[in-house]
């Protein structure tokens, strides 16, 4: 029950939602225990609140390859799929970027590439400093144009193939 | 047999008799539970050796051992009775002689007290050992006194009757059953004492090995601690490289010029990126346009000011190397934006290189071995078009000559020669749609 999306969600370009993550990373996220234990029945509210506790981004770490919180929220999002208007909402708030960038991942993964492009494009202006946690688990610098940036014109970024769109 | 159901069995017999199938083998049917015929004869008084001698007696008649039979036949009878007859005093005189025994180690403890074999080094066992032999005696001695009174009434009345019986069954005895005549042995040879022996070393041994045992327990335990002591500090260890959350400061506040600074150089040099890439497109599409639109001879001015990126030199291949394709995929160029692994030196390799089986020289083979895939299963024996080529060139119309060649040019498609597709204008008017 837990890793199944919901029934009434549509496929993204062609798939199960959750496929948009490679096999391996998502086995990785389902036996991890912050999925197993925070992300049990969240809904579009309480994600929010775990959004918000966020305090850095980035893909899998380590030598088992372990899953930041990040990832598996950004899963959770894949499997709840929330409104758009939901999405727009957390790009477009100002005051917790790593919501801001939350959000901006899951439509880079899940939006088409107008909206892609419309709603990505206003954060290039936000030079705020953001923590990323590289694969041997040590801390970075990066600032939120930065990694706007790589979503947009990158095909990878945080161990997710990005789907293509248009340059 | 189901004929003759209700007919008795002699009469069967008689009339096999009279028929003449005497000293046939009647096999007769198996009741479980019912005695078979040749038992019921015999009489079941219990002597099973009488009964199976009489019944022998009676199968094979003996002529020859009469008078053997007549000597031995007292004796017979006589085990057999004696059997029926002496049977508890015989499991008596088994008790007797085992408790025998038992007195003998008594007597063998009484000259080890007295110190001439004194191996022991415990003082304790010792003297556990003596208090039990002292108990051991005085119960003893308890029972005889018990007995002794018992005894002596019974002695006074049956003594005389004891005593013949038992000297008539000792008789019996000697005469019945064979008996091992009684052979002093002396001490150092009785397996008693070895026997004892033996046992208390056997208890030493595991004495000694529960204690060896939790010695080794102890050692194994404090191993298992050593060991888990040094997972919980590996583990602490990588928690503590995972890397502090403070090591990398994220508060905007500090320096929001710098910040400023740091953001506008970042834009511009994205706006430059791709501003760039935008322009490197125009600029293609419009020199495809300008060649496509050439005529031959200027688009050869063109090429010749404009080679295309010197092509590796080409290397002329052996005779008859392999060809080997490089692979179609992770082709993408190391400067390609979008593409996160630039392509290994691997692909810039010369791919037209000989190995292997290509570095020999194939032109010395006899012709037999000039082919691909020589000796396997899947070799081939046709080398190319020209070599099998089977055309007669005798033939008038086959061989080369002018008369030919007029044929030719006068035939249809052979007139002009080949020209560059031109493209069709819906093509190239799709681009600029």
């Amino acid at each position: 029950m837990a890793n199944r999306t919901d029934p009434a969600a549509k496929s993204i370009r062609g798939t199960n939602p959750q496929n948009l993550v490679e096999k391996i990373l998502r086995s990785k996220i389902y036996q991890h225990t912050y999925w197993k234990e925070q992300c049990f029945g969240l809904t579009a509210e309480t994600l929010v609140d775990k959004a918000m506790e966020l305090d850095h981004l980035g893909g899998t770490f380590g030598g088992n390859r372990k899953p930041t919180p990040f990832m598996c929220l950004v899963m959770k999002m894949l499997q709840i799929q929330p409104e758009k208007d939901i999405v727009v909402e957390f790009i477009k708030n100002e005051d917790y970027k790593y919501v801001r960038v939350l959000g901006a991942f899951y439509l880079r993964l899940t939006g088409i590439d107008s909206d892609v492009y419309r709603y990505l494009e206003p954060l290039y202006n936000d030079y705020r400093k953001l923590r990323r946690k590289s694969t041997d688990g040590q801390f970075t610098l990066a600032h939120v144009d930065e990694v706007i940036d790589e979503l947009l014109t990158k095909d990878y970024s945080c161990d997710i193939a990005l789907p293509r769109i248009k340059k | 047999m189901s004929v003759t159901a209700g007919v008795s069995d002699a009469i069967i017999a008689i009339r096999d008799k009279l028929r003449g199938k005497i000293g046939q083998t009647k096999v007769k049917r198996y009741w479980p539970g019912k005695a078979p015929e040749w038992a019921d004869d015999a009489d079941e008084d219990g002597d099973i050796q009488m009964a199976r001698a009489v019944a022998l007696d009676k199968a094979f008649p003996s002529h020859e051992d009469l008078d053997i039979g007549k000597r031995d036949d007292p004796r017979l009878r006589r085990l057999a009775e004696s059997r029926i007859d002496n049977r508890e005093e015989i499991r008596a005189d088994h008790r007797r002689i085992r408790q025998a025994e038992i007195v003998s180690t008594i007597e063998e403890e009484n000259r080890r007290q007295e110190g001439l074999d004194f191996e022991e080094e415990d003082e304790d066992a010792l003297e556990e050992r003596r208090r039990r032999i002292r108990e051991k005696l005085l119960q003893r001695q308890q029972e005889e006194a018990v007995l002794l009174p018992e005894e002596e009434e019974e002695e006074v009345e049956e003594e005389e009757e004891e005593e013949s019986e038992y000297e008539t069954d000792s008789e019996e005895e000697q005469t019945g059953m064979a008996m091992v005549k009684p052979v002093f042995v002396p001490k150092s040879e009785r397996d008693t004492v070895a026997e004892r022996e033996r046992l208390e070393a056997e208890e030493r041994a595991l004495k000694e090995k529960v204690k060896r045992r939790l010695e080794e327990r102890k050692v194994e335990t404090k191993q298992i601690v050593i060991e888990k002591i040094r997972e919980d500090e590996e583990i602490q260890k990588n928690l503590e490289l995972e890397g502090n959350i403070a090591d990398v400061d994220t508060d905007d506040e500090l320096n929001e010029a710098e910040e400023y600074e740091a953001w506008k150089a970042r834009e511009i040099a994205r706006i430059k990126r791709d501003r760039e890439a935008r322009e490197a497109m125009l600029k293609e599409k419009e020199e495809v346009e300008k060649v496509r639109n050439m005529t031959e001879e200027e688009r050869r001015e063109w090429e010749r000011k404009n080679p295309k990126p010197a092509q590796s030199s080409k290397q002329k291949w052996r005779f008859m190397q392999k060809y080997y394709h490089k692979g179609a995929f992770f082709q993408s160029d190391a400067d390609d934006l979008a593409a996160t692994v630039g392509s290994d030196n691997i692909f810039h390799r010369d791919f037209s290189a000989p190995t292997g089986e290509d570095k020999m020289d194939k032109t010395i083979l006899p012709k037999v071995m000039q082919v691909k895939h020589f000796g396997r299963s899947g070799r081939t024996k046709w080398t190319h078009l020209v070599n099998e080529d089977t055309t007669d060139w005798n033939n008038p119309w086959t061989y080369n000559d002018p008369l030919r060649a007029k044929y030719n040019a006068k035939m249809a498609g052979m007139n002009a020669p080949i020209a560059k597709p031109k493209g069709s204008k819906k093509l190239k008017d799709w681009e600029s749609r």
